[in-house]
């Protein structure tokens, strides 16, 4: 297998506070790959370093062979193959779902291409029977899904989801990562961001555990729920908590 | 829905009704100043319809709308008055001085976020306002730009009365319509909505939100000059206060928020609500600072009770007639539900 990603003492500064600090971590091909950490890590920070959203103030991001510098904007970024959803979902306002896909499947399709490929993503993503609702208007978990169909919409190589699973119910996660795993299954390398490491274990093979900005540990999901260092990270609780983001303290 | 249909759909029926209405008006009315003021009503649909393409779908507000098209009317003037060329072949360098000076403001302001295009279209507005009056070799400065009547001449935009730009603005209000609504059905129209949604998202998805903005912005400069260049023929006297003031630029805005931003017929419908409103607050109060009152009284009532423009109380009412007529059946039908579930 060979790298889709990889990320080399990455740093960037807030006005003092040092939200990533050398963080090195690589992704491979075709892989799905956990980053773990408690809120406030850096681990949103860096989907954004990834995504131009922030430019590092040093450091290395290399994707597939190439290294990303100011030049890649974040539509280049897009283009390229570089997918993210956001934490708190960005839907466009009034714009039905349907023209929420279609706007964006227009970008490599013709018209009529393009309706064909925003019914079969609706589909995917069990959104086709509110097609023609605003999505403003969507409830917090459709809008999460209108967020990932967008980005497949892109036909990406590597989706970074940030903490997709919080805010959903046991039921609506089990549904999420039974698609996460087939959005995995089309050929698309997927970071897979949680601040809670339970939800990663049935999907992810590897995990990249951060912690105050810089890499902490990796390994499997396994072995990371049981190391000392991670344990320490998460204060003894949260990590081996249920995924529930409401108590997340000891 | 088949084409056959689509014809009856009640839009489209009115839009016919009105069409062959406004085509046989002009034989019922007797008085120079109506045709004037349905003249006017049109013009301003038009710039309307302009400001629209970037304020409206792009929720990108625009106070330079007077600007372009005081470069439409101006440039119609001048190469007519200097070198006698036919509007017609002036117009396409107003649509490229147009373009060009779109392309100016959008290019220093259009990375940014928040306020600075709407703030930067403030500062253009009020330069070239300054530099027509300061050209006035060419432009007559404060004294204002005459156009001579020249006979029946339709190459020269000259005749006898004014009727003859009842039917041109008539053509020119349809083609307006034409050019938004295959605006918002192109590419740059669905990720102009993408934009007005959400910028940041728009961009991660491949959006190249500058590029896109850029392109609206021009395309609405472009309208905006032609219907000036137009109008400034059927105006006859074109000075800065008339053709490049910050009020002229404000009225366009109210016209297109009154009506109904990013809504095909709302500028229409707003013009034929505010030009009148206009004309009618000039004859009974006189006072030429009326209209500022107007505007404001107008925007904080439809703040208050209709923010989306009094076009879609239409467009709710069409909708009604449609489910009415469509009965029982089901109305809008989901894309692929019929296939299996997985
Ligand atoms: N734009 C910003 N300006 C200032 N501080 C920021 C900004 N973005 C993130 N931070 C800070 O950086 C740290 C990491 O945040 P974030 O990446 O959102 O964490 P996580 O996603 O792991 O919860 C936090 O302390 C946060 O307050
Ligand atoms: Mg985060």
């Amino acid at each position: 297998m060979s790298k889709m990603l990889e990320v080399k003492d990455l740093s960037i500064n807030f006005g003092g506070i040092k939200a990533v600090r050398d963080f090195s971590f690589d992704i491979e091909e075709g892989e799905i790959l956990a980053l773990i950490g408690p809120n406030g890590c850096g681990k949103s920070t860096t989907v954004n370093l990834i995504s131009g959203v922030s430019t590092p103030n040093t450091g290395t991001i290399k994707y597939q062979g190439e290294f990303l510098t100011k030049k890649h904007s974040i539509a280049t970024r897009s283009k390229m193959g570089i997918g993210r959803t956001f934490q708190t979902p960005k839907p466009f306002g009034f714009l039905s779902v349907y023209d929420n896909v279609f706007s964006i499947t227009l970008q490599r399709h013709g018209f009529k291409e393009a309706r064909a490929k925003t019914n079969e993503i609706l589909k995917m993503f069990e959104l086709d029977m509110v097609c023609e609702e605003p999505s403003i208007k969507l409830p917090i978990e459709k809008r999460k899904w209108l967020d990932l169909a967008r980005v497949m919409a892109t036909e990406p190589k590597l989706v970074m989801m940030d903490e997709c699973m919080a805010g959903l119910n046991p039921n609506e996660m089990q549904e999420n990562l039974e698609l996460v795993k087939r959005i995995n299954k089309t050929g698309v390398t997927i970071l897979f961001i949680e601040h809670v490491m339970r939800a990663v274990v049935s999907v992810c093979t590897r995990a990249v555990v951060m912690n105050e900005g810089t890499f902490l540990f990796e390994g499997t999901p396994e072995t990371a729920l049981k190391n000392a260092d991670v344990i320490r990270a998460y204060i003894g609780g949260a990590a081996t908590e249920t995924p529930d983001e409401s108590k997340g303290g000891e | 829905m088949t084409k056959a249909k689509n014809l009856l759909q009640p839009k489209f029926i009115v839009m016919l009704i009105a069409f062959l209405f406004f085509l046989i008006l002009p034989t019922f009315i007797e008085s120079n100043y109506i045709i004037t003021v349905l003249i006017k009503c049109m013009a301003f649909a038009v710039f309307g319809m302009a400001w629209n393409i970037i304020g409206g779908y792009g929720a990108q507000v625009s106070w330079a709308s007077a600007s372009f098209v005081a470069i439409g009317a101006y440039t119609n003037f001048i190469m007519q008055v200097e070198l006698s060329i036919s509007p017609f072949l002036s117009i396409p360098v107003g649509m490229l001085l147009s373009f060009l000076f779109a392309t100016l403001i959008g290019y220093g302001t259009f990375r940014l976020r928040g306020a600075y295009f709407a703030i930067a279209t403030i500062a253009f507005a009020e330069a070239f306002r300054g530099v027509l009056q300061y050209f006035s070799g060419l432009t007559r400065g404060s004294a204002g730009m005459f156009i001579t009547y020249r006979g029946n001449n339709f190459l020269a935009l000259s005749f006898s009365n004014d009727r003859p730009f009842y039917f041109i603005f008539l053509v020119l209000v349809i083609i307006s319509l034409i050019v938004s609504r295959l605006f918002i059905k192109s590419k740059t129209g669905y990720y102009l909505g993408c934009i007005k949604g959400d910028e940041d998202a728009a961009e991660t998805l491949g959006i190249e939100t500058f590029k896109v903005k850029l392109k609206a912005f021009q395309i609405s400069a472009i309208m905006m000059s032609v219907a000036g260049a137009f109008y400034a023929s059927f105006l006859t006297f074109i000075s800065p206060i008339s053709t490049a003031s910050f009020n002229l630029s404000v009225m366009i805005g109210i016209v297109a928020i009154v009506g109904g931003t990013a809504t095909l017929w709302g500028p229409v419908l707003g013009a034929f609500i505010i030009v009148p409103l206009i004309e009618l607050s000039g004859v009974l109060l006189g006072a030429a600072g009326a209209s500022n009152v107007l505007y404001g009284l107008l925007l904080v009532v439809m703040v208050m009770f209709r923010p989306s423009g009094l076009i879609t109380i239409l467009y709710a009412l069409f909708d009604k007639i449609k489910k009415i007529r469509d009965g029982n059946r089901k109305v809008k039908v989901p894309i692929s539900v019929d296939e299996e579930d997985s």
